[in-house]
């Protein structure tokens, strides 16, 4: 009888163990994907400057900003696993219901960031390749992202 | 049969008619005479109809999709909690669209909702915002409207849960919420201000997503702009008072950002439904756009709604 007891117990905090586990990994992944989210917002603010002209234009940081934008498009996918879409986000279920168009539209914005790094060789063509590529995230958005 | 009973049903009866009668008169087409103010004669401005045309959004509706987003051949399904609406063509198409239609039929389906063989549309067609524009712009938009192509093809039947299925019950709706006032400038406001207004509460309908409604699905006046549940399912619209849970702390030029490029002052970029509305304000003047922001940021602060 103590036996089963003790083996219950322990499946029992082995199963609550899991579940807080998986849910902290979740938090963490939420929290993640927001912190990326965050980089590529801090890299347009700079873009923007620049492109008004309140920076002046610099290469290497123009250039910059599209390394922010490639490495988003590389790390953000895996970043909204199975399960990730409850907790304190803003992600639209269609992240989850279209898998393949959330993940095509990250390759698009990967190729499109790749291109912009190309063309930021002066001001003219970064103001041109940055213009088009911030379009791309509120293209995202609309469809997978629901404010709440 | 007892004859109290008798009685009783003759009278409930009558009761039906005359209650039945009462709804028939009081929810009549007929009965609003919104919408049949005089069209100015002259010759129409195309310029300014196109950007009014803009800052209403028809395209986001009624541009068919996947489409061009001057073919308004219709077709969307907008699905909310009374059920789906197939937004309807709007192209001059001469039977399948508007090309058919008079001036006047245009400015009566714009300020009173109701269509010219005398039947209500539902409020999903935000005439409750459009009925501030006056007829002399109506006809510009209505010039306009007739410029673009006319595309052919119907949209098919709303899909309405009873009793919103019945067109008539809008009626009703009516009587308590369209006033039909057409937007008056206030003097002692600048002209700055009063184009804002004019553009954020009448082509724009900025309110008819940033507010929360009532059980009628009514705009609650005290709360207009201050956020709410969004109208077409997922999701919360958020406050745009100067309020600190809204855009409080927001400068001009931050919120003309946002009606440029749809960036935040935090370079966060607005999705949903705000997307299609940044890709019209982008197109106004630069000046439109500020007026708007002047507006935007005079109105009183108010709490974000509760969720
Ligand atoms: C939020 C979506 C939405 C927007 C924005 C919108 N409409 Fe509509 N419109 C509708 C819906 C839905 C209907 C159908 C209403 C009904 O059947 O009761 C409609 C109906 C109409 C009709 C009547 C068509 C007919 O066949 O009887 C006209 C005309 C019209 N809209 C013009 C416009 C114009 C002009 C604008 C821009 C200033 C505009 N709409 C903006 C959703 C919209
Ligand atoms: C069709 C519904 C709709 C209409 C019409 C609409 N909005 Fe929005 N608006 C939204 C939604 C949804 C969001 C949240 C989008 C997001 O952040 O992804 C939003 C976001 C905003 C924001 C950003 C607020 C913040 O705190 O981030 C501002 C400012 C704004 N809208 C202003 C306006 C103005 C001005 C108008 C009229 C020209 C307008 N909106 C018309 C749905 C609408």
């Amino acid at each position: 009888m103590l036996r089963k007891v003790v083996v219950a117990a322990t499946v029992a905090a082995g199963v609550v163990a899991y579940g807080a586990g998986s849910l902290l990994a979740q938090t963490d992944v939420i929290a993640e994907r927001q912190a990326l989210m965050k980089q590529a917002g801090g890299a347009t603010r700079t873009g923007s400057q620049i492109a008004k002209g309140e920076l002046p234009f610099d290469e290497a940081k123009a250039k910059e900003i599209f390394a922010v934008y490639q490495a988003v498009a590389e790390k953000a996918p895996a970043l909204f696993p199975e399960g990730s879409d409850k907790g304190d986000t803003t992600a639209a279920p269609t992240v989850w219901t279209d898998k393949a168009g959330f993940e095509a539209q990250f390759a698009a914005f990967g190729a499109a960031a790749k291109q912009g790094a190309a063309a930021a060789g002066d001001l003219d063509g970064f103001k041109t390749a940055f213009a088009a590529i911030s379009q791309e995230c509120g293209v995202c958005h609309q469809t997978f992202r629901v404010k709440k | 049969m007892q004859r109290w009973l008798v009685r009783a049903l003759v009278l409930l009866l009558v009761a039906a008619v005359i209650g039945g009668g009462a709804f028939w008169w009081l929810t009549s087409p007929d009965r609003i005479t919104i919408g049949r103010e005089p069209v100015p004669a002259g010759e129409a401005d195309i310029a300014n109809g196109r950007l009014l045309f803009d800052a209403g959004d028809c395209a986001a509706c009624h541009a068919t999709p996947g489409g061009d987003r001057l073919h308004l051949g219709g077709g969307l399904a907008m699905h909310t909690q009374f059920g789906t609406f197939h937004v309807p063509n709007i192209s001059p198409h001469e039977t399948d669209g508007i090309g058919g239609w008079s001036v006047q039929d245009f400015v009566r389906a714009m300020r009173a909702g109701v269509s010219p063989d005398g039947r209500h549309y539902y409020p999903s067609f935000p005439y409750t915002s459009f009925q501030r524009i006056g007829p002399k712009d109506l006809a510009d938009m209505f010039a306009y409207v007739r410029t673009l192509t006319p595309v052919p093809g119907r949209a098919p039947a709303h899909d309405l849960a009873f009793p919103f299925s019945m067109r008539r019950g809008v009626g009703l709706w009516k009587l308590a919420f369209l006033d039909g006032r057409e937007f008056e400038p206030d003097p002692s406001k600048s002209a700055e201000w009063n184009r804002g207004k004019f553009l954020v509460e009448g082509p724009a309908h900025c309110a008819e997503c940033h507010s929360p409604r009532n059980f009628a699905g009514a705009i609650i006046a005290e709360r207009r702009f201050s956020g709410g549940p969004n109208p077409d399912g997922a999701g919360f619209v958020p406050n745009i008072t100067p309020h600190e849970t809204g855009i409080g702390g927001w400068s001009k030029s931050d919120v003309v950002e946002l009606l440029t490029t749809g960036f935040t002052p935090e370079f966060d970029s607005v999705g949903a439904s705000m997307r299609a509305v940044v890709e019209n304000t982008a197109r106004l003047p630069p000046e439109d756009r500020e007026a708007m922001a002047e507006y935007l940021l005079s109105l009183p602060p108010v709490a974000s709604s509760p969720r």
